[in-house]
């Protein structure tokens, strides 16, 4: 899932088609569209206001893992209209403090710092664009994810040739988004690729189901036994699994926990290492699935 | 080899900072006031940045060689330890660097010339007593020398000091800047090794053992002294009669008197990084079974652990003579 944060509607509204996102409410004046795959709020303009909406967002759909991403477009002293790059160094004209997105992947732009500021201007620096939101996205979107799952990607939409006059062409900012889209689509892959999380399978909800209708956990025993399910969820294979619904029959609780560990220190100390099979082949796999060499 | 380069303000025009910037001209570069800045906020996820880490270029300030904890001898009157970078090109999954760290990021200290100041100043300080420093205590020693040129600035530094003794610990097998030069006795190699099953399943990115082992012997046919560091040992099916294997076979492959100092250690980690490492790869098997916390450290249950390490000491002392043997973990285990 991707979270887009996107001051204008004019800058959403490429985006909004792409992923087919229907309205689903708001904070305040932000608003809140979602689709399968991906949610994006239009924020309006500012720091502050990005900040509130990230947050507000964040808050309404919590998930760990997500990718979130601030799309718009900023100022450059010389970049051509229309380039975009990924923050590099984030700043704020009114707040202390700098922040790195961390990217360890290749992304389709180049690196570049961004100044967000308070009001508009046309003083455009080297080496940084402007903007007006990255800043406060970031500083809110850090609480929902990593900081390489929080980037900013920025396309130029005013530099010291065609300077910003203040009044937004909101089709022209529509077709700078639009002509993004395959780019962005990239990235989202790559990241989504290299950091996903296996979910939970099925096995391991229905049988902490099926523990809690026998016994009444404490919270400390809820902790152990979502600890001891998820580890044999990784260690054992679904023939073994199938076969832990009887496990449950025993009288005590503490005993059932018991029984978990006990499960676990057998197939963990099986698993931690791929041992070749010297029967058989030169190369073999190990329990699950990994190539082990001679 | 890196796609960022972070560089201090500090250290923007050190010559080691030009050259780095030189090797790597297509490498993005972003200046950073402090390299804390970038190394240490919290919310970093350092499974995510060991697929791709940056190259951190910064200076070392305030202390920068410290004694080291005193069950980490090898029989000279003094150790100290220094960490020239932090973080390793090798991803061991057992590795405490991943559950110590926020960042996966690759600091290197350019100021080579602090450390050795202090490294002097350490063994003057009192001159009749033998100095023993560690070097790969926070990194690899040589698994990324042809990018910080490690060996090139402190072998000769340490050649013209026979009283301070360095250890490169590693898994390379770049023994290349060794094997240029004649030896001479204080430096020592000291190669972590497990067997095959463990490497394979655990050492990611790690040269293969059969490679180290190679490399050792390179080091001993060219007259330089190698330590050989068993840790941590782990715990699986078997694990004894393989370890047991192994170590003959280790000891089978160098002569006796290349050999400096030889350590052995159980896995083991503090609480507090344990539980980093667990949340970082929750579906490890390492860090699932046959632990126990004990005195705010999580290491194998009593019984494993003392079997494992007792059956490994014992097989190492009938290849090498305990003066040379150094256990990690005797008072532990009340050995
Ligand atoms: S070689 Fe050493 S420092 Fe590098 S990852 Fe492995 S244990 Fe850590």
């Amino acid at each position: 899932m991707v979270h887009y944060v996107i001051a204008l509607p004019c800058e959403a509204q490429p985006i909004i088609q792409h992923y087919a996102l229907k309205p689903c409410g708001g904070h305040g004046r932000a608003r809140f569209f979602e689709g399968e795959n991906a949610r994006l709020v239009v924020t309006g303009i500012s720091s502050l206001q990005s900040a509130i909406a990230t947050t507000a967002l964040g808050n309404r759909f919590p998930e760990s893992g997500s990718l979130w991403l601030n799309v718009g477009i900023c100022g450059h002293a010389d970049a051509a209209i229309g380039k975009a790059f990924i923050a590099n160094r984030i700043a704020s004209d009114n707040s202390r403090g700098t922040f790195y997105p961390q990217l360890p992947w290749s992304s389709p732009w180049s690196g570049i710092g961004i100044k967000t500021l308070s009001v508009p201007s046309t003083r455009y620096e080297a080496d940084q664009v402007f903007d007006m939101e990255g800043f406060g996205f970031y500083t809110a979107a850090l609480v929902f994810g990593s900081s390489e799952l929080v980037q900013c990607v920025k396309i130029v939409s005013d530099n010291a040739a065609q300077p910003a006059d203040g009044d937004f062409d909101n089709a022209a900012i529509s077709n700078l988004v639009a002509a993004q889209i395959p780019s962005i689509e990239t990235f989202v892959e790559t990241v989504e690729k290299s950091s996903g999380k296996p979910d939970a399978s099925e096995w391991a909800s229905e049988f902490k189901r099926m523990a809690k209708s026998r016994y009444s956990f404490t919270e400390t025993e809820s902790h152990q036994l979502a600890s001891r399910v998820r580890q044999l969820d990784a260690l054992l294979e679904s023939d073994e699994k199938a076969v832990l619904g009887g496990l449950s029959s025993r009288t005590s609780k503490k005993e059932f926990l018991k029984e978990l560990q006990c499960l676990i220190d057998r197939h963990s100390a099986l698993n931690v290492c791929d041992q070749p099979d010297e029967e058989n082949a030169q190369i073999s796999t190990n329990r699950k699935g990994r190539a082990v060499y001679p | 080899m890196f796609d960022r380069i972070y560089i201090e303000e500090a250290v923007r025009e050190h010559p080691r900072t030009q050259t780095l910037l030189e090797r790597y001209p297509k490498a993005e570069r972003i200046e950073c006031t402090r390299y804390g800045e970038i190394f240490n906020p919290k919310r970093q996820n350092f499974r995510l940045q060991k697929q791709n880490p940056a190259l951190i270029l910064a200076e070392k300030r305030g202390t920068r060689v410290l004694p080291t904890p005193p069950e980490y001898g090898l029989g000279a009157d003094r150790h100290f330890y220094f960490s020239h970078m932090l973080n390793c090109l090798y991803d061991c999954r057992y590795c405490f660097l991943q559950g110590m760290y926020q960042s996966a990021n690759y600091i290197l200290f350019v100021n080579f010339e602090d450390f050795q100041a202090e490294i002097r100043d350490t063994v003057e300080s009192d001159p009749n007593k033998s100095c023993f420093f560690f070097s790969g205590y926070d990194c690899d020693s040589l698994a990324m020398d042809r990018v910080t040129g490690f060996t090139d600035a402190f072998l000769p530094f340490f050649e013209k000091h026979p009283n301070a003794w360095l250890e490169l610990r590693t898994k390379s097998v770049n023994v290349s800047p060794l094997l240029k030069r004649a030896p001479f006795p204080n430096v020592v190699t000291a190669f972590s090794l497990n067997p095959e099953p463990v490497a394979n399943s655990l050492e990611h990115k790690a040269p293969p053992v059969k490679a180290r082992l190679a490399a050792l012997k390179k080091l001993t046919d060219a007259g330089w002294k190698i330590g050989l560091r068993f840790d941590p040992l782990i715990y699986f099916e078997n694990c004894v009669e393989v370890y047991e294997a192994f170590l003959d076979q280790v000891f089978a492959s160098i002569p006796a008197d290349s050999i400096h100092s030889i350590t052995l250690g159980t896995f083991r980690s503090p609480k507090a990084v344990f539980k980093k490492m667990e949340t970082l790869y929750p579906e490890e098997p390492l860090f699932m079974g046959n632990l126990e916390l004990k005195d705010g450290m999580v290491g194998y249950q009593e019984q494993i652990e003392r079997e494992l390490f007792e059956r490994a000491r014992e097989r190492i002392l009938q290849h090498a003579d305990a003066s040379q043997f150094f256990p990690c973990q005797s008072e532990a285990l009340g050995l």
